[in-house]
This record gives C-alpha cells, sequence and structure tokens, in this order.
C-alpha cells in the first residue's frame, strides 16, 4: 500500500461490522470524509461482502448471531487478507492478535482513536511489507557481491538501483519501527509466520 | 544506560545505551552463555529485571544457571519455548511455556506480557535470547531475519538491553552476516587451538577491539 506525502491513506476500502444498526452507522458518518466505507450488520453479511477490495475491518467482538472471533476465525481462512480491528467490551489479552486481528479497541471508542488506529494498522502493514521486500533485496545483493567482482558491480546498473532501493526501504523500516508497541510487535511476528505458511503451501503445490 | 563495566569480557564498554541489543557468536563451549548470564546477573545486582527466552534448555536449568551468578529470581522471568515440559505445562507468574521454538507468535506475546508486567515496576529490563540457532533448526532465515528485526525494534522502543546468542559453527558465513543486520553490536568467540578462545567486540565502541583471550 502506497502513502501520500502527508501520510494519509489514500483510497481505502473500510468494512464496518455491527449488530447494532446506529453504532455501524455513527462509524460510517465519522470515516466516510476520508475512506470509502461499506456498512454491515452482523457476522455473515460481513462475510458475504468481504473481498480482496477491503482493506480494514472494524469488527464488533460481541455479536449475537456470529461473534467477532467467528468471523476473524473465518477471515484467516480465507484469501483476503484485510487488517482487522476488533472492537471489545473490555481490554482484551495480547492472545487476541494472535489469533489474527492487528489491533483492538476498547468501547466507547472516541472518533480520534479509531482514525488513529486505522491509520496505525495501515502503517503496521507498510512495515511488515517492506521489512520481507528489505530481506529479499539484501540476499539479491549479497549474492551479487560473491558472485561479481567490486569493479564490475560499481558501473552495474541494477546493483546500484538496488543500493538504493535498500537505502530506501532501510530509512522507511527504520522510521515505521519506532512506533512499534506491544500490539505491533505480535501482529508483525504472526503477520511473517503467516507469509512462511502460505510459501510453504505455495511450493508443495 | 546499562552498566556493564564489572563485566572483563565486554572491556573496554563500560555501559550501553537503553535500547541496545547485541548479538553473542562462537562455537559452542567458548563462554556465550557465561558472557549473558553475566550480563543479566549485573543487571539483577541493580535491581533491574530480566526476561530470557530459552529454547534449548528448561526453564529450571536456566534460572539454576542464573542463581549461580546472582542469587535473587525476583526480577527473572522466562520464556520456555524448548518443550521440554511437555504442551501442558501451565504458565507460572514468571515462567511462560510456548510449544515449541517454532511458534515464534507464542514466544512474542509470552515476552510482551512480561514486558508490560516489567513495564509497571519501573525499572530497566535486560532481554536474552538463548539461542536464536535453535529457531533456525525450526524455521528458516528469511522468518527469523524478519523476527529478529521486529524483535529488536521493540526492545528499542521500550528502552531494554537485548542480548542474542547464536551457535555460529551451526550456519554459513553469509547467512550470520545476515544474522548480523539488525543488531547494534557483535560479540565474537572464536577457537584457537590448544589455547583458551578469544573474543572480540564490534560495534559497541568506535573501532573493533583487538582478539583477545576469552578467560
Amino acid at each position: 500500500m502506497i502513502l501520500d506525502e502527508d501520510g494519509s491513506v489514500p483510497d481505502l476500502k473500510l468494512m464496518v461490522v455491527d449488530d447494532e444498526p446506529n453504532v455501524t452507522d455513527t462509524y460510517c458518518i465519522w470515516l466516510e470524509d476520508e475512506y470509502d466505507v461499506v456498512p454491515t450488520y452482523g457476522g455473515k453479511e460481513a462475510l458475504e461482502k468481504l473481498d480482496n477490495t477491503v482493506d480494514v475491518i472494524l469488527l464488533d467482538r460481541r455479536m449475537p448471531e456470529m461473534t467477532g472471533d467467528e468471523v476473524l476465525e473465518e477471515i484467516q481462512e480465507r484469501k483476503e487478507d484485510p487488517q482487522v480491528i476488533m472492537v471489545t467490551a473490555v481490554k482484551p489479552d495480547f492472545d487476541i492478535i494472535g489469533l489474527g486481528c492487528d489491533d483492538y479497541l476498547v468501547k466507547p471508542i472516541s472518533k480520534h482513536e479509531l482514525f488513529d488506529t486505522i491509520k496505525n494498522v495501515v502503517r503496521l502493514g507498510k512495515y511488515s511489507g517492506e521489512l520481507q521486500e528489505y530481506y529479499t533485496l539484501i540476499s539479491k545483493k549479497a549474492a551479487l557481491e560473491s558472485e561479481k567482482p567490486m569493479e564490475y558491480l560499481d558501473g552495474n546498473e541494477e546493483y546500484q538501483e538496488l543500493k538504493s532501493r535498500i537505502d530506501t526501504l532501510e530509512e522507511n523500516i527504520k522510521v515505521a519501527s519506532q512506533s512499534l508497541d506491544a500490539e505491533g510487535f505480535i501482529a508483525t511476528t504472526r503477520d511473517l509466520m503467516d507469509d512462511r505458511h502460505s510459501y510453504q503451501r505455495g511450493r508443495t503445490r | 544506560m546499562y552498566d556493564v563495566s564489572e563485566i572483563e569480557l565486554l572491556e573496554p564498554v563500560e555501559e550501553l545505551e537503553p535500547g541496545t541489543s547485541i548479538l553473542v557468536s562462537g562455537p559452542p563451549m567458548t563462554g556465550k552463555r557465561k558472557l549473558v548470564f553475566q550480563i543479566l546477573a549485573e543487571g539483577g545486582k541493580r535491581n533491574e529485571n530480566s526476561i530470557v527466552v530459552t529454547s534449548d534448555r528448561s526453564a529450571d536449568s536456566v534460572l539454576d544457571d542464573y542463581s549461580s551468578y546472582h542469587e535473587n529470581l525476583d526480577r527473572v522471568a522466562v520464556v520456555d519455548c524448548s518443550g521440554s515440559q511437555g504442551p501442558e505445562r501451565t504458565d507460572t507468574d514468571k515462567v511462560g511455556y510456548v510449544s515449541s521454538p517454532a511458534d515464534l507468535t507464542g514466544i512474542s506475546i509470552q515476552v510482551s506480557e512480561f514486558m508490560e508486567e516489567f513495564r509497571k515496576t519501573d525499572m530497566k529490563l535486560r532481554v536474552a535470547v538463548i539461542s536464536v540457532s535453535t529457531l533456525l533448526m525450526y524455521l528458516d532465515i528469511e522468518t527469523i531475519f524478519r523476527f529478529l528485526h521486529v524483535f529488536t525494534s521493540r526492545i528499542q522502543n521500550v528502552g531494554a538491553l537485548g542480548v542474542f546468542v547464536i551457535d555460529s559453527t551451526s550456519i554459513e558465513y553469509q547467512t550470520l552476516s545476515t544474522i548480523k543486520q539488525p543488531f547494534d553490536g557483535v560479540v565474537e568467540f572464536r577457537d584457537n587451538d590448544e589455547e583458551p578462545p578469544e573474543l572480540r567486540v564490534t560495534g559497541l565502541t568506535p573501532q573493533p577491539t583487538e582478539w583477545r583471550h576469552a578467560d
């Protein structure tokens, strides 16, 4: 995901899931100025409407028909990979992040908190992706360096581009990692474990 | 600042800035583990907290080792992912169990819980991981690299001191140089034929130290 220069998130699509219609609608009114919003009023409806254009889901944990945890579990098994912010009545354990949500909000939520948390999970997703790209590029760079003499690499355009991309990533990662909180630490770790599983699945297919 | 002035192995380093993470690398039986416990115990003497993530020995064995450097275990927590206690072992105040070294998410949860607990005491925190080599037996280098990056960032954000151990004979040279990347400094041990092992410190002083006896 690419951020605008002012750090805001362009064209972000957000799904709101809460069984109380006035709660869903309130969040949507707050959010619709900045984001593309999809209001839903229950877990089943949310799962039906979820596709890979949805970037972030704001998911109420306690819902009668299907709980937030159940919705989360199903999202984990699907190919769509939205970031999930769980909305809970009481402060949850860190385990909830291990289950697959990226952050949580404790009711009642202020507009300010909501925007902050959305920005935070988007930043986290970007950080995680950049960390992955960073590893790929530094491995590539190390391989080139072991294969080719330095005089050759100095004049090689591909190698120079690689180096400058690595520098940019390093800077971005450094900035992003400075706001890594406990939830971010766990969510990013879970994320890199998930990548590993999908890689292994891809390899055995 | 984290005081390490009493630790001869780290000379001439006297103190380390909050947020620093160091990698201790070398062959087996060269003194890596001893150095880690010395670093933790120096914290213990100053009422600082410690978290030890152990992947190759049980929590009991870690606490036992720690107590031979510093008797008071009140401020030590262990995250045991060695699997040596069986899957059903229940967490205690001071020990959190993770089913296997391959469960990095579980490790991050347990570490975060102890970090939050210790942050309430407002005292400094030293974190050790013994060892990264075991994690590499279960997981690929990319996964471990990314994990170390995130883990050391978290250590930096809470202003803790991180010490990670790796057996340099268990991995290729190129893997080791990639693994070093997220760390601020490295303490390298090496075998030295009939003589005692040698060590040098890089990244923590303006110039790397010379190789010297590690006894």
